[in-house]
């Protein structure tokens, strides 16, 4: 018995190693191509991300007349739709046919030809390659649908992944330096929030703690040295969409917070972030939404595939 | 260099794209529902693949001890590992004899060189149902059932198939003006005796049978089958093809197909396919599935069906289409099909196929497991169903051309090769067969262009067909020759086979005039020329002809209006053979009827009163006319053939053997279709079965040698040899 545990751990182990080795690795050639695919990505965001927000205030300016979970639910299926259709466009259809057929096929002479070793052997060869040519043919596909989506996913993100502060509710503010002690920084909170705590120093950042005051759209005024820079802050208690973080010209946070503007380049200041708390829901709180989304879309896509005759 | 570059590119966008997705979040991850599910799809198949594969291999040893502890007698006495079976349907001793000579055959002219090259003995009658079946279950047609592609109704008269019986599921749940199916179609395979390769698969040997005819429904067996002739299209009929055209004429019926007149409306043409009878529904009738189609040029358009556009140009078929028809309550029914657009202007001219069982999602059990046909649609792309997949009947209406016909006879052939190599490189151990129709077809079609003294024949030898019947056996040389490359080891016998011969059809006998002519038959008054026996006064008829194969008496206490005492028949029977055997052509001075045979006293087994009372075994150039076959009296006797279907070989059985070529030596001096199974499960060291009426041959081991412990053959030689078609 000890052997068996031994062998278990030691077997656990390897395979842990062999992860945090596969994540390494991946992580140190995404920062290899990062430095390329930055300037590009950054820049097409750039172009975007406006686009994206004016979309998103149209979609979620007709939803509003619904309740938020009706709002996900008829937007995911319009998704599921509309990637449907991009999927069919953007695809060689006939290609994927054909690959899947070769699954397929392979697949069923395992079954026919089981007593066949050489058969089973090459049947899953060729299985492979037929799973190879499928992946590669979404490829395409994938690439295309790609950087909407994840606009569209980021427009979604900004609503439902956090909720705008109530009316009296507190939140930190951070402010996020490289030398933080060598800097003069002050906070005018103006309208809609006021500040209780701060400035705190942190290891890298500021902090404020701020408690709102009334339902709106506000500008939080920072006085970096003789620099002053903006941050949005979002009061309310409906679906509005909110920018937890202001940052430099970096493709992922751009993403993930198209809201507003970059922060300029020589900017002592790397981000400013607001934690804004968690929306509450089994339907379209934070994190809940996506699984919505995914079913939803989903489902969606493969009721909906045989009518508009997209194979994939 | 350049083509380096571009990939490393690609290659370093397609490391960024899966970093991208790496990087995101949850929320990001997910970029549309066609790759999620491809990529869900393709982790399910990685899956299953390692499942299976693992059980494969893990199991593999109980398999194979299972398999040898219930073959191991088979085993030991096995003389082969893997037996291959080429049937060319049809192919003639004579005309292949010829094309050797002139050397057009290399591939057959080694396998003769090297082995065996021989006529092989057929069945009366010489028909392919018939000999198939004997083939397949070694035994005489007294045994299996199968005398004709017909037989007739007992209580109507009316021509019925002879090999299947199809009729709708037995239970129904009557729900309003719905009838819910309780169970499946009663679909019975009319032919008996089991085929050899079960026998073979009781002793662990597996079997890849590939469209030998008379198989459908496909049984269960240790092994594969593709069903073959006798299988339906979506409507139950043995193929019935549609023609759309807006020409004066009405709506027309053929043989074999339908016509039906549509109307242009600027450049649309709207009509409907005509598919199965919808069982669902009281008094719905056959199931529709509407078509249009979009006439783009002179020589293209456009058809939509079932939302799906497919591209058409004048004298080229479509791809197999996907049809799909309702019958209610989401219940549908897939066929396939295929159009051919003849022409836009000055009328408008479409062809389609009769609408075959879809092997993808086969509405009638046509392969067993019932998966394999979807493999094979699968593995090569949709396929033909339909047993006689080549539309002879179209062209006999001439509305399908030479060519039109000649691509469907092609394109079934490679689809049947891909099939055929496809098995050869599955089963390395085991029994393959395939049969090949084409070579069948073609003959039948294009005899004209050979028999100058053909009725059909209208000065042709300029024709560029007038070569077809020479490619078609120049084509079945480089088959052989493929299949040659394939089993060119110790271990695999070839055998290449033809069922029957082939022969000139240039007059058409109809017996039921002669019957008449000779007081056997009355017809009622206005009665001639009627179809399936309409005409005939059952109460004054002691003899009539239906189908290809011969004629029936009318029985009391058999048929429904029979008068012939059953006493009497024998005597009767006896009396016809006489009369018939040599009667003579005057107009044309030649013999037309060989012999006449008496179906009590050449079969033999407990089916042989299902029979025709009497087989007809016509000289050359002669068979029952096409008129009689389907129970419709004439006023002339003798008719010259000038349809295109123009070659037979319904004739008399001595006059149209098959072939045998075998890459072994085999020592028999009149082999038979029949013996070929018995052969194939003596040299895999399976007893034959005693219902057998086929005998082993005696097949040589590699050295040439035989061996001389019983098993090959050689004790069953002389009792072969005494046992010929008489």
């Amino acid at each position: 018995m000890e052997t068996l545990g031994d062998i278990l751990v030691g077997g656990a182990n390897w395979l842990w190693w062999l992860y945090e080795a596969v994540i390494s690795l991946a992580l140190a050639a995404f920062g290899v191509i990062d430095v390329v695919l930055n300037p590009v990505l950054s820049t097409v965001l750039r172009v975007l991300n406006p686009i994206g927000n004016v979309l998103g205030d149209v979609v979620y300016g007709v939803v509003s007349v619904l309740s938020p979970a009706w709002g996900l639910v008829i937007i995911s299926a319009i998704t599921g739709v509309v990637m449907l259709f991009m999927f069919k466009y953007t695809s060689n259809q006939q290609a994927i046919v054909a690959a899947k057929d070769t699954i397929k096929a392979n697949l069923l002479a395992l079954k026919l030809y089981k007593d066949e070793l050489r058969v089973t052997f090459l049947s899953q060869w060729r299985l492979m390659l037929g799973i190879a040519r499928l992946q590669w043919h979404m490829f395409k596909p994938v690439v295309i649908v790609l950087l909407p989506m994840l606009v569209g996913l980021s427009q979604m993100g900004i609503r439902y992944q956090w909720r705008a502060l109530h009316a009296g509710e507190q939140a930190y503010v951070h402010v996020y330096m490289d030398e933080p002690l060598s800097h003069e920084v002050a906070l005018e909170a103006g309208a809609g929030a006021e500040v209780e705590v701060g400035a705190m120093a942190g290891a890298g950042d500021y902090a404020w703690r701020i408690r709102a005051t009334e339902p709106g759209v506000y500008t939080l005024k920072f006085l970096v040295d003789t620099e002053t820079i903006d941050k949005e802050l979002v009061v309310g208690d409906g679906l509005e969409r909110v920018s937890v973080e202001r940052a430099g010209a970096h493709w992922v946070t751009q993403l993930f917070h198209p809201v507003e503007a970059l922060l300029p380049s020589r900017s002592a200041v790397s981000r400013i972030e607001i934690k804004y708390p968690d929306r509450e829901s089994w339907i379209y709180g934070s994190d809940y939404w996506v699984l919505t989304f995914f079913v939803i879309s989903m489902l969606v896509a493969l009721v909906l595939a045989p009518v508009f005759k997209v194979k994939f | 260099m350049v083509g380096r570059r571009r990939w490393s590119a690609l290659g370093v966008v397609l490391l960024a794209c899966l970093f991208l997705l790496a990087e995101a979040t949850t929320a990001q991850a997910y970029i549309g529902p066609g790759a999620g599910f491809a990529v869900g799809s393709s982790l399910v198949a990685f899956f299953l693949a390692f499942l299976s594969g693992a059980a494969a291999i893990f199991l593999w040893p109980t398999r194979w001890l299972f398999r040898y502890l219930r073959g191991r007698h088979a085993m030991a006495r096995a003389r082969t590992k893997r037996f291959v079976i080429l049937g060319l349907d049809g192919m003639e001793p004579t005309l292949a004899e010829k094309y050797m000579a002139e050397g057009k055959m290399p591939n057959l002219s080694k396998l003769k060189n090297k082995g065996t090259f021989t006529r092989l003995g057929t069945t009366a009658p010489p028909l392919s149902p018939v000999a198939w079946s004997s083939f397949l279950t070694g035994c005489n047609p007294g045994k299996h059932n199968i005398f004709d592609f017909l037989t007739r109704n007992v209580h109507s008269y009316l021509p019925e198939l002879s090999s299947v019986s199809i009729n709708g599921p037995r239970r129904v749940l009557k729900l309003g003006k719905y009838s819910i199916p309780l169970g499946k179609s009663d679909i019975r395979l009319m032919r008996k005796g089991k085929p050899f390769w079960n026998t073979l698969g009781e002793h662990g040997i597996f079997g890849n049978i590939i469209r030998v005819p008379i198989t459908f429904p496909a049984e269960p067996f240790r092994g594969v089958l593709l069903s073959a002739m006798c299988v339906p299209d979506l409507r139950g009929s043995q193929g019935t093809f549609s023609f759309y055209s807006t020409g004066s004429s009405t709506d027309e019926e053929h043989i074999g197909g339908e016509q039906i007149r549509v109307k242009r409306e600027g450049n649309m043409v709207r009509s409907y396919l005509v598919g199965p009878d919808n069982g669902l529904k009281e008094g719905a009738g056959a199931m529709q599935c509407p078509f249009e189609v979009e006439i783009t040029g002179k020589d293209s358009a456009i058809l939509t069906v079932n939302g799906e556009r497919v591209e058409l140009k004048c004298g080229k078929y479509s791809p197999w289409v996907v049809v799909k028809f309702k019958a209610g309550l989401g219940i549908k029914v897939d066929g396939i099909c295929e159009f051919l657009l003849q022409a836009t202007e000055p009328e408008f001219r479409l062809y389609v196929t009769p609408i075959q069982i879809d092997p993808a999602k086969p509405a009638m059990p046509i392969s067993h497991p019932s998966v394999f046909s979807n493999y094979l649609a699968k593995n090569q792309g949709r396929y033909a169903t339909l047993g006689l997949a080549e539309d002879t009947w179209g062209l006999n209406a001439v509305l399908l051309g030479d060519d039109d016909f000649l691509h469907q006879c092609l394109e079934a052939d490679d689809e049947r090769e891909k099939m055929f190599f496809d098995a050869l490189d599955k089963v390395r151990s085991g029994l393959n067969v395939c049969v090949f129709d084409g070579m069948d077809r073609i003959q039948h079609m294009f005899w004209r262009y050979i028999d100058e003294s053909h009725p059909a024949y209208k000065g042709q030898a300029e024709s560029q067909h007038r070569n077809a019947i020479e490619e078609l056996y120049k084509r079945a040389d480089e088959l052989v020759g493929k299949t040659m490359k394939t089993c060119d080891d110790d271990n695999t016998v070839l055998m290449v086979i033809s069922d029957h011969g082939f022969n000139s059809f240039r007059r058409g006998v109809d017996l039921n005039v002669w019957l008449e002519q000779n007081g056997y038959l009355t017809l009622k008054p206005g009665g001639r020329n009627q179809k399936y026996l309409a005409g005939v006064d059952w109460s004054k008829t002691k003899v009539f002809c239906l189908g290809l194969a011969g004629i029936w008496l009318n029985v009391k206490g058999r048929e429904s209006q029979g008068i012939v005492e059953p006493e009497d028949a024998a005597a009767l029977r006896s009396e016809l053979c006489e009369k018939l055997t040599g009667l003579r052509d005057d107009e044309k001075d030649e013999l037309a009827i060989s012999r006449a045979f008496d179906a009590q006293k050449i079969y033999a087994g407990p089916y042989k009163t299902e029979s025709p009372d009497l087989i007809i075994g016509y000289n050359r150039g002669y068979r029952v006319s096409w008129e009689a076959a389907i129970g419709q009296p004439t006023d002339k006797l003798f008719h010259d053939n000038d349809k295109a279907w123009s070659g037979d070989h319904c004739i008399d059985p001595k006059l149209i053997p098959g072939v045998l070529y075998c890459n072994r030596k085999i020592d028999a001096k009149h082999p038979r279709l029949m013996d070929l199974g018995p052969t194939v499960l003596d040299m895999f060291g399976v007893d034959v079965p005693g219902h057998m009426d086929g005998k082993p041959l005696a097949v040589a081991d590699l050295d040439g040698t035989f061996p001389t412990n019983g098993h090959g053959g050689r004790a069953a030689k002389q009792e072969q040899e005494a046992v010929v078609v008489s």
